[in-house]
């Protein structure tokens, strides 16, 4: 008797034992509950306000980080830049023989909050507002829509079908064209014209129906947004918590002021205060990113007061010129990585051989960047800098406010090599308004980042007449590779294009920071949360509440 | 018979003769005199800190010529020493060589700026004073208009057409902030309008630019001087707060408000030499100007 | 007699803001750049820019836009913010609210301490503790705001938790009623900020008057007949120097807005203060032209009434 008892005690631990170890595989048990303060951006930007909510109405980031957790996408892209097709409204794509008509088919189990399944009839309504809205709709004339489709047309409730006008890559089309096709509620939203949208951005009862994994529940101008799980989310990585608030904060320094009282509980570190990152008792640091996008110095080439940045040498130079790992060291505190091209490098899956090659290496060559300087014939003046036929090589960089320590760091780079930089700090939308405003062709220099999309192409800034092409450089050879990307399928022509790309350097590319998060210690699941795509997935946040 | 003034009656005392120098001698008596009458320990002591915070803007980079824009990468926010008296920023530049440069732009737009707006200011308040009244009313609701005008909304106008640097910060500042001492000019040559020599002297003939320029502007020179120091004081402040928006004097130069501000922003590190320095000397310059002026205001007002 | 004046000020007055507001439209209207360019950021193109701006109304020649704009208010529409996605007027209700309470109460606050502090400092006047006094204030004064503000974060928010670092309370209970508790926890430290240098201002002003008083004969007559000192300061002094209040606060409204941009840039604080500086870096001109507005009676009310309550109480001034 007593061994049996032996045995079925040790039958009994040794099962614990293995559940055990089954649990201790899965990690600790995830708890349901609590509320999450937190500030727009996390991830990604410093922190701003959110002033809207209507994804066909607003373009800024943080305002579509709310309309992302409210309208589930068309196609959901993991961070390999792969559809996730248990995620997406979409559950499979047939792209025809001549890569000219995709048909896609949608899951039927998605359904809208009040009940009503989701189907084409939302897509088309998409389709049909953005048609509408034409250059108003942010994502207008890039990625292919509407200029590469001929024809869209609903096949049943669950099946559409998107003819182009001529065969295109299908990576692309889907990730950068096909991807606008996001199903709205047309129930809830066609029965109001566009004026009536404007003036119910940051109504919360206008967007009560949603079928994403959130909605929204308050909205306070200026002070914050509040967010509660969607009882009739129909899609997988249901929420943990049962409330997220975004607070709406201004400053770096007030973030970390926020984070140390814990009145934020996740929220970026902002780079300069990294230091300081040990006094922050409560959270945990989690180092993300460098997120998908890329820096650089931008000119002006059709300006004739900078003529010297059309002579491809003069630009390699400045490339050679630039000490990407002494950026990284001094704005990133080592945290960041190097980058020469458009195509960035985290995750690697778009990299060309040549430009991973070039990554490790480092291009960091002040002697070569002399030397082709004195090649395109720009020769040393007294004091030291560059001049030819009477013209110094100078030129005024136009930066954004609070980006100054890496144009300062660079323009010490170009003062070594004999090149003048001066600065002129100024707002963001004065800053655009000089770029882009076809009446002031004055500008010479900026000092910007890009967010790439999710098929890297270099689009419609830097075609000739691209629509985004306020550089006004135009180089028929890369326009025939960038043609070449849309329509041939694989990633040849990708590579072929960055590799040119690189060696032409349109624009100086710069180092890309890390991104440093701070999260109380209970909250968990923050690095599956934020991605280098710049997309924030608090789902699979939790908080754990014994510590 | 040469009336040569060597002629006239020599023990006529009152008859003024030329002596060689005279005219120096009474330039420097006259300034004696004032100086008599206002001599006050607040005007010294206050008159001496500026002075010296000058002397530390022009004259240090001649004995310290270093520069202020040179990064060193390896010695990032590092705290005084000898090879960096005043520490290092976050880009390893050396602070005793910006604050000399920022005291340069500092003090220039406190002083310079005031100029304009003193010069603007008396030109204006003249005017509405010397003119009819229906002239004077409507200047001076112009002038209420004027000042009741947000200097921000103009500041961020003028940020976006000129580049911000001293010479335009100094005609900005100085161009907003005429408006307060035209009123007072106003207000006083009024007052002084109606008195008797004046009356006296418009009798004899005199022109109204003689009397603005002579009487009127002598009689409220203390009282200028007086409002002129606040005013330094006041655009050193403005400048600072600036320098916060964003709309001060841009990078990578400096100005004593924009270290501040810089430093602040990374005060949670605890980098207290990037912090101190600028606050001190920025709370030094003003209330050297406060002090001044209210050791003038003191002797003005008979204590 | 006096009604004709009061509307004789009135009517120049009138005439001051619609001075103030011209010029105000026409500058930031004639500010290179626009709206749009901060609504669209980086998806800005030349289109898109037009599309915007027409929408916006902003295709319109400058003179029909003002036009358009005085009629809009006169129906009392203040126009829609389109780069904050609101209709002005409520922009400005709320935070509006939050700016009111907060400057009433920094004034509250600044007036009781200048009264108290100016009547010590003419008590003692040109003996150490009115010294002292004196150049406290001088030193409070010279302290540029931002720097106070960060001051007191560091000290009474992060290094002990008194108070909240920045932003505004009674919202943390999402949907629930407004907890006035926090509210005012989160308005302390901004309030002390604006308040301080106004105090230094103030209580010299106060301190001058207090000092004229107690040199009055029936002041100096009352302490040598042994009346206690606290009923000559309340019944003689304080009465009389408080008489040009009214005046003095009407001069320091502007100066009460511009300490408020930077404080409330500071805290966080979502206050009208900051969203002039928003809406004046974002070109956001309807909001824009109706904060100037505002700005604009208030400074011009504060004057009239300082003038008048002057003219009320001073017979000589009267003749204008």
């Amino acid at each position: 008797m007593k061994s049996t008892k032996f045995n079925q005690v040790l039958l009994v631990l040794s099962l614990v034992g293995s559940g055990a170890a089954a649990h201790a595989a899965t990690g600790p048990v995830i708890q349901n509950g609590g509320t999450i303060v937190t500030v727009p951006g996390v991830g990604l930007a410093p922190p701003s306000a959110m002033n809207g909510f209507n994804p066909l109405l607003t373009s800024s980031a943080y305002d579509n980080e709310a309309e992302n957790l409210m309208y589930q996408p068309l196609f959901w892209v993991n961070r390999d830049f792969k559809i996730n097709f248990k995620l997406s409204i979409a559950k499979k794509i047939v792209v025809g023989p001549k890569h000219r008509s995709y048909t896609v088919y949608l899951s039927p189990h998605w359904k809208w909050s009040d009940g009503i399944p989701v189907t084409t009839a939302d897509v088309a309504y998409t389709y049909h507002m953005l048609m509408k809205l034409g250059p108003l709709w942010p994502g207008w004339d890039s990625g292919g829509f509407p200029g590469d489709i001929q024809s869209f047309k609903v096949l049943g409730p669950y099946a559409f079908r998107v003819v182009t006008t001529h065969p295109v890559n299908p990576t692309w089309f889907e990730l950068s064209g096909l991807s606008d096709f996001i199903p709205y509620p047309a129930h809830s939203w066609q029965k109001y014209t566009v004026k009536q949208m404007n003036d119910n951005m940051t109504n919360t009862k206008f967007f009560s129906v949603v079928d994403g994994p959130f909605r929204l529940e308050n909205f306070q101008a200026g002070r914050y947004a509040s967010m509660v799980p969607n009882p009739a989310y129909s899609g997988p990585d249901k929420p943990h918590i049962s409330r997220l608030i975004f607070r709406f904060l201004h400053s770096y320094a007030s973030v970390f002021f926020a984070l140390k009282s814990g009145t934020v509980q996740l929220g970026n570190l902002p780079a300069p205060l990294y230091p300081a990152r040990k006094q922050l008792t409560d959270d945990r640091l989690t180092i993300t990113g460098p997120n998908w996008g890329f820096n650089y110095l931008g000119f002006n080439f059709s300006n004739p007061n900078i003529a010297f940045v059309n002579n491809v040498l003069v630009r390699q130079a400045m490339m050679h010129a630039v000490n990407q790992d002494l950026m990284i060291k001094v704005l990133g505190f080592g945290h960041g990585a190097r980058a020469y091209g458009l195509v960035p490098g985290n995750p690697p899956v778009y990299l060309s051989s040549e430009a991973k090659a070039l990554l490790k290496q480092g291009a960091y060559d002040p002697a070569l960047a002399n030397k082709l300087l004195n090649e395109a014939g720009w020769h040393r003046g007294p004091d030291g800098f560059r001049e030819k036929d009477g013209h110094i090589m100078a030129f005024t960089l136009y930066i954004p406010p609070s980006m100054i320590r890496g144009p300062t760091l660079l323009a010490t780079m170009f003062a070594k090599v004999g090149i003048l930089v001066r600065m002129r700090e100024m707002p963001f939308n004065e800053l655009y308004a000089k770029m882009i405003n076809p009446h002031s062709k004055n500008w010479q220099a900026v000092y910007l980042a890009w967010s790439q999309t999710a098929y890297p192409t270099g689009g419609s800034i830097f075609k000739c007449g691209g629509v985004q092409n306020s550089y006004h450089y135009c180089n028929k050879k890369m326009d025939a590779m960038m043609d070449k990307i849309r329509i041939t399928r694989g990633l040849d022509a990708l590579y072929k294009f960055q590799n040119y790309f690189t060696e032409q350097q349109p624009v100086i590319v710069l180092p890309n920071m890390k991104l440093f998060v701070m999260a109380n210690k209970n909250i968990h699941g923050v690095s599956q949360a934020v991605t280098p795509g710049g997309s924030f997935y608090p789902q699979f946040l939790w908080i754990s509440h014994a510590k | 018979m040469s009336s040569s003034p060597t002629d006239m009656n020599v023990n006529n005392s009152l008859v003024a003769r030329p002596i060689p120098g005279m005219f120096t001698r009474l330039w420097t008596d006259s300034l004696r005199h004032w100086v008599g009458q206002y001599s006050h320990p607040m005007t010294w002591t206050g008159l001496g800190l500026f002075v010296f915070l000058m002397l530390f803007s022009w004259l240090g980079p001649v004995l310290y010529p270093v520069s202020p824009l040179a990064i060193h990468a390896n010695h990032l926010l590092l705290a005084p020493s000898w090879q960096f008296p005043f520490g290092t920023d976050n880009l390893g530049r050396n602070m005793l060589a910006r604050m000399m440069d920022g005291g340069k732009a500092t003090l220039e737009v406190g002083l310079l700026g005031a100029l304009i707006a003193i010069s603007l200011g008396i030109i204006y308040g003249m005017i509405a004073a010397m003119s009819p009244r229906w002239l004077d009313k409507v200047l001076m609701r112009l002038l209420d208009a004027l000042l009741a005008l947000p200097g921000i909304v103009l500041m961020i106008f003028f940020a976006a057409i000129i580049p911000l640097n001293t010479l335009s910060l100094i005609l900005v500042l100085g161009c907003l902030s005429w408006p307060g001492l035209a009123r007072i000019v106003r207000n006083e040559a009024l007052a002084y309008k109606e008195r008797d020599y004046v009356l006296a002297a418009k009798q004899f003939g005199a022109s109204t630019f003689y009397i603005a320029r002579t009487h009127l502007l002598r009689s409220m020179l203390p009282i200028l001087i007086v409002n002129a120091t606040f005013m330094v004081a006041d655009l050193i402040l403005a400048l600072s707060g600036l320098s916060f928006l964003g709309l001060g004097i841009q990078p990578p130069h400096a100005s004593w408000g924009g270290l501040l501000n810089d430093g602040l922003q990374l005060v949670i590190i605890g980098p207290w030499w990037l912090i101190v320095f600028p606050g001190v000397a920025i709370f030094l310059a003003i209330v050297a100007m406060n002090v001044l002026g209210q050791g003038l205001l003191a002797r003005l007002e008979g204590r | 007699m006096m009604r004709r004046m009061i509307l004789h000020r009135l009517g120049t007055s009138v005439l001051s803001l619609f001075l103030l507001v011209t010029i105000v439209f026409f500058l930031i209207h004639a500010t290179p750049g626009g709206p749009a360019y901060s609504i669209l950021g980086m998806h800005a193109t030349p289109e898109a820019v037009a599309a915007l701006n027409k929408q916006m109304g902003l295709d319109h020649p400058i003179w029909q836009q003002y036009g358009i704009w005085w009629g809009h208010l006169f129906e009392g529409n203040l126009g829609y913010s389109f780069t904050q996605h609101a209709p002005v007027a409520s922009l400005m209700g709320s935070y509006l609210a939050n700016s009111i309470i907060l400057y009433v109460l920094a004034t509250v606050i600044a007036v009781l301490f200048s009264v108290l502090i100016g009547m010590f400092q003419g008590y003692w006047a040109e003996r150490t503790p009115g010294v002292l006094i004196g150049a406290g204030q001088i030193i409070v004064y010279s302290i540029p705001t931002f720097f106070i503000g960060v001051m007191l974060i560091l000290f009474f928010a992060i290094y002990v938790s008194w108070f909240p670092p920045g932003g505004i309370g009674g919202d943390q209970s999402a949907g629930g009623a407004l907890n006035i508790g926090s509210y005012f926890h989160h308005m302390v430290l901004p309030a002390v900020t604006i308040a301080l240098p106004l105090t230094a201002g103030l209580s010299r002003y106060f301190g001058h008057q207090a000092r004229s008083e107690y040199r009055l004969d029936y002041v100096r007559t009352a302490r040598a007949r042994g009346v206690p000192p606290l009923r000559i300061a309340v019944n003689h002094v304080l009465r009389n120097a408080v008489r040009p209040l009214v005046t003095v606060i009407g001069m320091m409204i502007p100066g009460i807005f511009v300490g408020g941009i930077l404080t409330e840039a500071v805290f966080n604080y979502p206050g009208l203060g900051w969203l002039l500086w928003r809406s004046a870096l974002e070109q956001d001109y309807p909001t824009l032209s109706a904060i100037v507005l505002l700005i604009g009676v208030l400074t011009i009310l504060g004057n009239l009434a300082a003038d008048l309550t002057n003219s009320i109480l001073d017979v000589r001034v009267r003749y204008e």
